[in-house]
C-alpha cells in the first residue's frame, strides 16, 4: 500500500472512529493528535482499534502515547504494512 | 461476566464508569483496591510508560460514581483463582509497569488477577463494533499490460496459465492483482494469509466476500463483509435479445419506456451482479427479477469508453468507489 493510500484510509478510519467530533478536512500530517484532533484516552482507544481492524496490523510493540502527530501514526503504519 | 451494584467481597473484580469507559480494579478491602494506574481522569498528563500498578482506598476508587462488582456465573466461578490468591497476586504486581491501552490496561490486569488470563471486553466490544460496520468497496482499474508475476493461490495461477486468449488472460490476471490490492486496502489482509476456493467458477475466501468482473480493458473488484457481486460491461445489448435477458415484468416496463437506450445493458449488469451473490450454478437472467434485490449501479466513463457497473449488496448506500488504483 502506498503512502497516499494510507493517508486516505487513515482519514476514513479517524472519521469512522471519532464521528462528528473530528473535522477530517482539517487533518494534515502535522496535526497533533491531542491538541489539534482533541483525542483523549477513549478516543485513542477507538482510533487504535479501528486502525488495527482496518489495516490488519497490531500496535503490540509500541504505546499510542509515543505518537504525537498524524505523521507519526502514518510512518508507523507504513512500516507495519510493508 | 456480569456486573451488579452489590457489596464487594475481598478478591472481587470491581469497576467504575468514567465518562464512556470503565476503570477496573481488584477489591481487597475498603482500604485497599489494587489497579493498573489510577482512573484516567486522575492521571492527566501521565504517559503510558509511567503508569504502574498502584493502590487506593475504595472511596478514592469510586470517586463520585457507582461501584459495580463482577458476579461470576457457575463456569466462571469454577475457573476463577481463589479470592485469597487473587489478592496475593494483585499485591505482588504493585509497582509493575508495561501499561498499554489496548493490550495491557486496567481491565486486563483485574481480569488476570481474578480469572488467570488477560482479557479486555471493552477492546473486544470495540473490535466487534468496527467489524460490524458495513464495507462495500468497489475498485475499478485498467488491466495491466503484461503478466508480471505468479499469483497466489496456485489454482488461480493455473487458470491464468490455461487461458490462451491474451486479453482474457490479462483481464483474469489483473482482476486477481486488483483483488490483492482491494483486500489489503479495505481490511489489511495479505493475500497469502487467506484461503481461497473455486467452485463452479466462483471464487471465495475464508475471511470476507468478494466478486470480480472484467470488460473492455477494465477490471472491477468488490470486497465486503457480506455477500456481494459485481459486474462491469461496456457493450450495448441488442434489442433482439430481450427474451433472453428480461423477465415478463421487465419486458412490460421496457415497452412502456420512451427512451429504451441502455435499459437492457443496465438490467443485464444488475442481473449478473445478483447472480454472483447467489449460490446458483447457472445464470438465467430471465429468472432474476432485479427489483427483488438490493443493488447499486452507475454509468462511468473511463478512457472515453462508457461502462455500466453494478453491485449487488445488502447495503447499496455504503458502496464506495475507488478508480484508477495503483495496484
Amino acid at each position: 500500500m502506498e503512502r497516499t493510500d494510507i493517508v486516505e484510509k487513515l482519514t476514513e478510519v479517524l472519521q469512522m472512529a471519532m464521528g462528528d467530533s473530528i473535522d477530517v478536512n482539517s487533518i494534515t500530517e502535522e496535526s497533533n493528535l491531542v491538541t489539534d484532533l482533541g483525542l483523549n484516552s477513549v478516543g485513542i482507544l477507538y482510533v487504535v482499534i479501528a486502525i488495527e481492524e482496518f489495516f490488519g496490523i497490531r500496535f503490540d510493540d509500541v504505546t499510542f502515547g509515543d505518537f504525537h502527530t498524524v505523521k507519526d501514526v502514518i510512518d508507523y503504519i507504513e512500516k507495519k504494512v510493508d | 461476566m456480569k456486573f451488579s451494584f452489590i457489596e464487594p467481597k475481598a478478591g472481587d473484580m470491581i469497576r467504575i464508569k468514567i465518562g464512556s469507559i470503565y476503570h477496573y480494579g481488584v477489591y481487597c478491602s475498603d482500604e485497599l483496591v489494587v489497579q493498573f494506574g489510577l482512573a484516567p481522569n486522575l492521571r492527566p498528563g501521565i504517559k503510558d510508560c509511567q503508569v504502574e500498578v498502584c493502590t487506593s482506598t475504595i472511596e478514592e476508587f469510586v470517586q463520585d460514581g457507582f461501584l459495580e462488582v463482577a458476579e461470576l456465573d457457575k463456569k466462571e466461578l469454577k475457573k476463577r483463582i481463589k479470592p485469597q490468591k487473587t489478592i496475593e497476586l494483585a499485591k505482588s504486581k504493585i509497582g509493575q509497569k508495561g501499561y498499554n491501552i489496548i493490550y495491557n490496561n486496567c481491565e486486563h490486569f483485574a481480569y488476570e488477577c481474578v480469572m488467570g488470563e488477560k482479557k479486555c471486553s471493552q477492546a473486544d466490544d470495540l473490535r466487534a463494533f468496527f467489524r460490524s460496520l458495513p464495507v462495500v468497496n468497489l475498485f475499478i482499474a485498467p488491466i495491466k499490460d503484461s503478466v508480471e508475476e505468479s499469483l497466489y493461490p496456485q489454482e488461480r495461477q493455473d487458470l491464468i496459465d490455461k487461458t490462451n486468449h491474451e486479453t482474457t488472460k490479462l483481464e483474469r490476471y489483473s482482476a486477481w492483482k486488483l483483488l490483492e490490492y482491494a483486500l489489503n486496502r479495505s481490511f489489511g489482509y495479505k493475500i497469502k494469509d487467506l484461503t481461497f476456493k473455486c467452485e463452479n467458477g466462483k471464487w471465495t475466501c475464508d475471511k470476507c466476500y468478494f466478486s470480480l468482473s472484467h470488460s473492455g480493458g477494465y477490471v472491477a473488484v468488490v470486497v465486503s463483509r457480506e455477500p456481494c457481486g459485481v459486474d462491469i460491461e461496456n457493450k450495448e445489448i441488442k434489442d433482439e435479445l430481450i427474451d433472453k435477458v428480461l423477465t415478463k415484468k421487465e419486458k412490460q416496463q421496457y415497452f412502456l419506456l420512451g427512451q429504451k437506450s441502455g435499459y437492457m445493458l443496465e438490467k443485464w449488469v444488475l442481473k449478473e451482479s445478483i447472480f454472483k451473490t447467489l449460490d446458483k450454478k447457472s445464470f438465467n437472467p430471465t429468472k432474476i427479477e432485479v427489483e427483488e434485490f438490493t443493488t447499486w449501479n452507475k454509468q462511468i466513463t473511463l478512457a472515453e469508453k462508457d461502462f455500466v457497473v453494478a453491485v449487488c449488496t445488502n447495503t447499496p448506500d455504503k458502496v464506495k468507489v475507488f478508480l484508477d488504483c495503483k495496484y
